[in-house]
Parts: structure tokens; C-alpha cells; sequence
């Protein structure tokens, strides 16, 4: 869905008024900006919830849960996020690269 | 001296497998400012594709086509993508509007993605929507409009950088005879009000009437 709605704003982009280079910037800006907003958005929510809920849930059972949080993790999360978000642009980039538009608009 | 645009012996041809299938053979348009034309001829017999190669948005087999007396074959995709924001309006069938913007943002499109500023055209995007008849779902998205209204839009996307030429690609195609109707008379008014420069691609004689 998201594949197919990145295609069609990208061919109506160019059909209007982008050439296929900015396209292809602006697909890779999304996908940066997209991942850090994910990771940043997973780091810190994973942070709270579980410093101040799980934490505070287990220890009302008497459990004592003691979460670390390390850069390697944080970093491991935003690499996570970078790929997936790398793999799900290149399908639109490569659809766009060989683009043909005449097809494209004629039976869309 | 007023020729927007010509085209000399345009041809066109596809690789089908291992055959070279013709579309187009040869042909010549002298379009001048000002007028309204339509191409008219059965379906598959390249009238679309003459029309995206008159917009630069496929290449020409062999020989030219001018925009202004720039020759489209020697301009790079940037340079063809600049003319098509500022030289030339294009319309399509299936109106080719981004679905999470709204009206007011799909016409502005291609001013904010040629670096102006969106508030130095308020007045201008004021004026085309009165024309277009959309002052009251400027803040609508697509979804929510009818065909008609999703034409209207499409054709206000195309005034809103004051191109000289306006490529319409079967405009009432998808549209009932009603709103057909409708999109004609504005197609009309724009020509001769606004004085654009108009070429459509159409089936319909209806629609060729008066151009």
C-alpha cells in the first residue's frame, strides 16, 4: 500500500514538475528523516516505559527487573530502523529509475 | 514569430520483443499562441504519446520538437522538468493528484518544487480557485471530491505558474457528461479569457467543439 502510494505520488511528481534526480532526493530525505524520527521516537519511549512502568510493575509483584541501556543498543535500534526503512525505498527508487511514464499515466 | 511550439517530422517507435512497432511517422504541428486545439483519431493511434512528447515526458524516436525555440531532445531531465513548471500546464485523464494533499497544496505543487514561496501566490491561487470554482474545498483532499471537481483541481494545478501552454490529455475522459460539459467550458473560458495556449488530446467531437 505504502509501496504503491509512494509510486503514484512520485509519477504524478514528475509528470507535473520534478525530474526523476529530485525524485530520488526526495525519497532519500524521507528515508533518513523517517528513521531517525523512528528510532529516536523507539529509544525514548522504550526508555520510559520501561524505566517508570515494567519497572514499577515488577516491583509491585517483587520482582526486581534493572534495565541498562548502552549506546550499542541505541545505536543497534537506529541501524535496525535505517535498514528497514533502506529496504522499503529502494523498491520505489528502482520502480523509479526505470519509470516508464507513457505506461504509466496511460493505464494507471 | 508567436509559435509556441513545433514539432518536425516527430516519429515515435517501441521495441515490442524484437520488433519495432511505429506510433508515430513523420509528423509536423506548428501550435501558435493563442489557440485551442484538439487531435482527434481512433484509439491507439499515438495521440497521447504525440502529446507526452510535445510535454517532454518521453523522448522522440528521431527529428525535434521546439518549446519556445528551445529543442526538448537537447534538454536534460532538470531542464525538461523545469519547463514543464513554468512553460507548460499538463492535464491528465486520471487528473494525477497526490491524495494526501489538499487542493490548495496540489495546485501550489509546482510552485513550492520550483523553490517559491507558496505565500507570494496567495492572491494568484485566490483567483484560480474563483475561476476553477473551488474557493470553498481549498482545504479538501481528493478523496472527498468528486471527478469533476478532481479535473478542476488538475486544471487549477496547471494555471497557477502561468504557463503559455496547457497539454490536455483526454480531460473528460473520466468524467460524465455533465461535468464534461462543465470542464469544456472552462477549458474555453482559460483560452479565451486568460488567453492560454490550449492543445487536448480527445475521442469526443463534443469536446472538440469550438476549439
Amino acid at each position: 500500500m505504502a509501496y504503491n502510494t509512494a509510486c503514484y505520488s512520485s509519477l504524478t511528481m514528475y509528470s507535473v514538475c520534478m525530474s526523476k534526480k529530485q525524485l530520488v532526493n526526495m525519497l532519500l530525505w524521507e528515508l533518513l528523516l523517517s528513521c531517525i524520527s523512528i528510532g529516536l521516537v523507539s529509544i525514548v519511549s522504550g526508555f520510559v516505559l520501561s524505566e517508570y512502568y515494567l519497572s514499577k510493575a515488577a516491583n509491585g509483584t517483587g520482582l526486581v527487573i534493572d534495565f541498562q541501556f548502552g549506546i550499542v543498543t541505541m545505536l543497534v535500534i537506529l541501524a535496525v530502523a535505517f535498514i528497514i526503512h533502506a529496504i522499503t525505498t529502494a523498491f520505489p527508487i528502482n520502480r523509479l529509475k526505470k519509470l516508464n511514464v507513457m505506461e504509466e499515466l496511460r493505464y494507471e | 514569430m508567436n509559435d509556441i511550439l513545433t514539432a518536425n517530422r516527430v516519429s515515435k517507435q517501441y521495441i515490442l520483443g524484437m520488433q519495432q512497432v511505429p506510433v508515430l511517422h513523420e509528423i509536423d504541428l506548428t501550435v501558435t499562441k493563442g489557440e485551442f486545439i484538439s487531435i482527434m483519431g481512433p484509439s491507439g493511434c499515438g495521440k497521447s504519446t504525440l502529446l507526452y512528447l510535445l510535454g517532454g515526458l518521453d523522448t522522440p524516436s528521431s527529428e525535434k520538437i521546439l518549446v519556445k525555440g528551445k529543442n526538448i531532445a537537447d534538454m536534460s531531465d532538470k531542464e525538461k522538468s523545469v519547463m514543464r513548471r513554468n512553460n507548460i500546464g499538463f492535464v491528465f485523464q486520471f487528473y494525477n493528484l497526490v491524495h494526501n494533499l489538499t487542493v490548495r497544496e496540489n495546485i501550489l505543487l509546482p510552485i513550492v518544487m520550483d523553490g517559491k514561496r507558496a505565500s507570494d501566490y496567495k492572491q494568484k491561487l485566490d483567483e484560480i480557485l474563483d475561476i476553477v470554482g473551488l474557493t470553498e474545498r481549498a482545504d479538501f483532499t481528493p478523496c472527498e471530491l468528486s471527478g469533476g471537481q478532481q479535473q478542476r483541481t488538475a486544471i487549477a494545478r496547471s494555471l497557477i505558474s502561468d504557463p503559455e501552454l496547457i497539454l490536455a490529455d483526454e480531460p473528460i475522459g473520466n468524467l460524465d457528461s455533465k461535468s464534461g460539459t462543465e470542464i469544456m467550458e472552462l477549458f474555453r473560458h482559460i483560452n479565451k479569457e486568460i488567453g492560454n495556449t490550449i492543445v487536448q488530446v480527445t475521442h469526443s467531437h463534443e469536446a472538440a467543439k469550438g476549439t
